[in-house]
């Protein structure tokens, strides 16, 4: 065809169209380039504000939880694999000066998990043993951070004052088949949704200071240091993280075991959420070493072999994490090792300070032995002893505590998997 | 005056139709006429001519937009005296490079468009006109039909010249696309 015959069929169309071009040329105005869609126009912007409003919601939300909450509250980062999560901060005033045994214990939930909802009840099961006689008259406080003015306490058979529960009424124990238990009814609101953490902390604080620590010495004959409560609680806080802690508003149960000092309840706290699952494994390796036991030396042996006089051990410091092979020990590892599995299994009760100093005699031989094998360098021996006669706490756990390099119990986890599913 | 009366003087045979239109739509014929010739005189010369042609048509036909269809009968005069014109050697205004652009959406053969076929494929671009937003139609209107120069229709509508060469361009291929979709070799 030819551009010609194009212009002669433009003559052919309705002049209505002719008209109504003439029209917009004669006044200036084209109109608009848009096509006319199914839907007005008014209701399309409508529509897009709605989605823009909640894509800046959305990304309001996400940066809350990447970057950080307001004063005050619970921060989680969700870019990382395992949650970390700040500590409290703001959250409650510390007591002066800073109380050994004031452990902050706090349970946290994911909203991008579909844990909680607002106006969704969530149900935290505590339960609370003493193994010893260790817990004495003293007030557990209750701290929640979010949905802080919207919970109730359920505690029937206990004295509950608003947030606060006193235990140790005379006469009145909690064991591992009578402890003390209790319910916390949270109603999340918006804000904590947005936010994405419902946080929960307990708090226990003794009546007598003095009591509580001369009941953990006598409890187990291991001595306070002052060391302890600096590194363990210098920020007046516990450090927690708790992964995978709620499943869907489920109840949830967390069992205290506190059966020896501070550092013992941490201890106890810790194996009882791993066990439990309430943390997993990766999870409690991270807290235990890199949060809770980030100054303390920790040492366990594991498996010794009475034939064989063979044993394997694992060492972990902030300098220094290594676990050995089986291998025949000299008779003084041995014989330490024994003497501390004995202690471990209840067969022996060792006498007041003998326990710490096995310990460290036992760090001793593990950082020999690490020298020996070619392990770590003269200097790193050197300069690792300095660190150890600082004072620092030594610690030696018993066979099949999780050490975070390749002594997890597995066998754990898959045993409450089978039980529980997962979570 | 109203269109309707206008249009009822040309069915009373009252000759008060020819001043009247030309009172009213004399410079829009001018203009359709100047657009394709460019010479003052011939385009007088075919906007007389339409007043004659308008008068034998009306009646019978009775227009319904009376100024689309006195350009209509300007427009048409104005290609044809073009033609005879180009015969010559002589002008041509804007009509050389509105069927330069509309050499982009036809083949350009010498093909033979017979009566019914060119009464099809009008309608066909009539369908496609309607499709299109009201101010790519329009543009593409006052360029193509009107043959306005679009540094003027820019002006006008208060654009960029390229933005309306560039809409043109894009209305143009798809104008393609739509006759190649109904079969019409172009």
């Amino acid at each position: 065809m030819k551009p010609e015959t194009m212009l002669d069929l433009l003559s052919g169309i309705d002049l209505s169209l002719v008209e109504d071009a003439a029209d917009a040329y004669e006044s200036g105005n084209a109109g608009s380039l848009k096509k006319r869609g199914p839907f007005p126009k008014r209701w399309m912007n409508i529509a897009a504000c709605l989605l823009l409003a909640a894509g800046v919601i959305f990304a309001a939300r996400c940066l809350v939880l990447r970057f950080g909450g307001l004063p005050g509250q619970t921060v989680t980062d969700t870019t990382a694999k395992e949650k970390t999560i700040r500590l409290p901060g703001t959250s409650y005033e510390p007591s002066e000066p800073p109380l050994p045994w004031d452990g902050c214990y706090t349970f946290k939930a994911y909203t991008s998990r579909g844990c909680f909802a607002p106006g969704k009840p969530v149900v935290i099961h505590v339960e609370l043993s003493v193994g010893g006689d260790w817990l004495t008259d003293g007030e557990l406080l209750l701290m929640v951070i979010g949905a802080s003015d919207d919970f109730t306490l359920s505690c029937p058979a206990l004295p509950v004052d608003g947030d606060t529960i006193r235990i140790g009424r005379p006469g009145l124990r909690y064991t591992e088949k009578d402890p003390m238990t209790f319910d916390i009814i949270l109603i999340p609101e918006w804000d904590d949704w947005v936010s994405g953490v419902l946080s929960v902390s307990l708090r226990y604080v003794p009546d007598d200071p003095q009591q509580f620590i001369e009941r953990a010495e006598a409890s187990n004959g291991m001595e306070y240091r002052e060391g302890w409560q600096e590194a363990l609680f210098k920020d007046d806080t516990l450090r927690l993280t708790y992964q995978d802690l709620y499943y869907a508003a489920d109840r949830v149960e967390t069992r205290v075991r506190a059966e020896s000092s501070a550092m013992g309840l941490l201890n106890d706290m810790l194996i009882a959420h791993y066990r439990s699952m309430a943390i997993s494994g990766k999870e409690f390796s991270r807290i235990f070493y890199e949060e809770a036991y980030r100054d303390h030396v920790c040492a366990a042996v594991h498996s010794t072999m009475p034939e064989q006089k063979a044993v394997r051990y694992t060492y972990q410091s902030r300098n220094i994490r290594y676990e050995s092979k089986q291998y025949i020990a000299s008779e003084e590892m041995y014989a330490l090792s024994r003497e501390i599995n004995q202690y471990h299994a209840g067969e022996t009760s060792p006498g007041k300070g003998e326990y710490p100093a096995m310990c460290r005699r036992l760090a001793d031989l593990c950082l020999a032995d690490m020298r020996e094998r070619g392990v770590i360098t003269e200097a790193e021996y050197e300069a690792e002893l300095a660190y150890l006669n600082t004072g620092v706490d030594v610690d030696v756990f018993e066979p099949g505590f999780p050490m975070g390099l390749d002594g997890l119990d597995h066998s754990v986890v898959q045993k409450h998997r089978d039980t529980h599913g997962e979570p | 005056m109203e269109d309707t009366a206008i249009v009822d003087l040309y069915f009373a045979r009252d000759e008060a139709a020819l001043a009247e239109s030309s009172r009213k739509y004399g410079s829009f014929c001018m203009a359709v006429a100047m657009n394709i010739l460019s010479v003052r005189e011939d385009a007088e010369e075919c906007v007389n001519d339409t007043w004659l042609t308008a008068w034998h048509k009306i009646p019978p036909e009775k227009p319904v937009c009376l100024r689309a269809f006195l350009g209509a009968i300007t427009r048409n005069l104005s290609l044809d005296r073009l033609r005879t014109l180009r015969r010559g050697k002589r002008g041509g205004g804007q009509v050389p490079l509105v069927l330069e652009e509309l050499s982009e959406c036809v083949s350009g053969s010498d093909d033979v468009v017979d009566a019914v076929i060119a009464g099809e494929m009008a309608d066909c671009v009539d369908r496609f006109l309607r499709t299109l937003p009201d101010a790519e139609r329009r543009l593409f209107l006052c360029r193509y039909w009107l043959a306005y120069p679009t540094a003027e229709i820019a002006a006008r509508f208060g654009m960029k010249e390229n933005y309306v060469r560039t809409v043109l361009s894009r209305t143009r291929a798809k104008l393609r696309k739509a006759l190649e979709k109904e079969g019409y070799t172009v």
